[in-house]
């Protein structure tokens, strides 16, 4: 069986007075009409969904009465995701986005988990708000562990974390917060809920936003870097070219030295991303490199392609 | 065939006594009353849209069970609009554009 998974951004609904209720509920993704939504008499039965070879739209019915909770679900929850199969399923359901990620600590008490899932959440709605998207839902539920356990290892004198996919292909954080001699502020419950406690987790799910939209290292990190500082709001911003001035040419965050020296700043880089989103998503795939800094040269209305060439990711 | 789109500016419904029920919900625009909707019981036909010449105004029907929804979409979608189409036999929507998913409600 194949499926496809399409998130739903916009839809749009009517009532008909030909048949004096619910006429059409169209869903609306990047990519163009995901599905049309029919709607029978509760004593109707409901025809079979007509479904694209491509499994990219679908025509569908439910009875008059789902259109309610259809609206509802549309309406007061993101993301909203339509998964088509082959099979002859189709169903409109609530996606997991970074505001549904998991939490976990096998040594921490519950009111410190509380306390570290209020600020990563709260981190997580602001760097949505940011990025003007968020992370893909194949990803989506993520899940963050404070402490070394099965999925991250034992922790190692000078871990700082990472993110990678588990083997269902849902992102993890590994935070070895419990471990970390080198936190900035001491682990405890009053400093977990603090946005500026934030900066790593916030760094490690930026690089779960990239996925399936931008997959060089080096140009994810010095965005994870910056929106880490801005969303947990490193003392020096809002800008933070600053940080970035002497980065030597080997290192990894290089490359937002030479677009600081373009002009970057902190709003232009949420445009970047934001734009990033929605060319991946209307290309169906990851961007190039060569793609990466054609978005940037169009939001800062210069040739971006040197300063690429300069970090060494274009040639 | 021809249509006209009517952006809804105000609405106005009532329940009306001696049917036990909803009376009459009238859709105004900036040139005045675009529609009234009465509303009729889940087993009666619904009478076909009366459409007026110029495509200005309609009377429509639709059934009782609709009106929670109407109510719905006039209160929290903008813009919310009325397309009057005297295609045979003539058909009126009325109907959101399109709409952000999770703004939640206005």
């Amino acid at each position: 069986m194949a499926s496809r998974a399409h998130e739903v951004r916009k839809y749009q609904y009517s009532f008909d007075a030909r048949v004096g209720g619910p006429g059409r509920l169209l869903l609306w993704g990047d990519l163009g009409r995901i599905a049309e939504v029919g709607f029978v008499a509760e004593a109707a039965s409901v025809p079979e969904p007509v479904i694209a070879a491509d499994l990219n739209s679908a025509t569908v019915w439910f009875r008059r009465s789902a259109l309610a909770a259809l609206v509802d679900l549309l309406r007061n929850h993101t993301p909203v995701q339509v998964t088509i199969s082959d099979d002859g399923h189709v169903d409109v359901v609530k996606a997991h986005g970074l505001l549904d990620s998991l939490v976990v600590c096998s040594t921490c008490s519950p009111a410190l988990v509380a306390a570290k899932t209020s600020g990563i959440h709260e981190a997580m709605r602001r760097l949505i708000a940011y990025c003007g998207a968020d992370a893909s839902v194949q990803i989506c539920p993520i899940t963050f562990h404070l402490d070394g356990d099965s999925a991250c290892g034992a922790y190692e004198s000078g871990d700082t974390g990472g993110f990678s996919l588990d083997a269902q292909g849902r992102g993890q954080v590994c935070l070895f917060d419990v471990e970390k001699e080198n936190r900035a502020l001491p682990f405890t419950g009053a400093n977990a809920p603090l946005i500026e406690d934030q900066l790593l987790p916030v760094h490690e799910a930026m690089h779960a936003w990239f996925v399936g939209r931008q997959p060089t290292y080096r140009i994810q990190e010095p965005f994870c870097k910056l929106v880490s500082f801005v969303i947990s709001e490193v003392p020096g911003g809002p800008e933070y070219c600053w940080f970035f001035t002497s980065t030597p040419d080997d290192h990894p965050d290089v490359l937002m030295k030479y677009l600081c020296e373009m002009g970057m700043t902190t709003d232009l880089a949420a445009q970047v991303l934001a734009q990033t989103a929605q060319a991946a998503a209307s290309k169906g795939a990851a961007l190039t490199d060569a793609e990466f800094a054609d978005v940037v040269s169009a939001v800062m209305g210069q040739d971006a392609v040197p300063a690429f060439q300069s970090a060494g990711i274009l040639p | 065939m021809a249509f006209k789109v009517h952006q809804i500016k105000k609405y106005q419904y009532s329940f009306d006594a001696r049917t036990g029920g909803p009376g009459k919900l009238q859709l105004w625009g900036d040139a005045g009353r675009i529609a009234e909707a009465s509303f009729v019981s889940e087993t009666a036909q619904v009478p076909a849209p009366v459409i007026a010449a110029d495509l200005n105004s309609a009377t429509v029907s639709f059934r009782r069970s609709a009106l929670p929804g109407l109510i719905d979409m006039l209160r929290n979608e903008d813009p919310v609009s009325v397309t009057i189409n005297n295609q045979s036999p003539g058909f009126v929507f009325v109907g959101t554009g399109l709409e952000p998913v999770g703004e939640g409600e206005s």
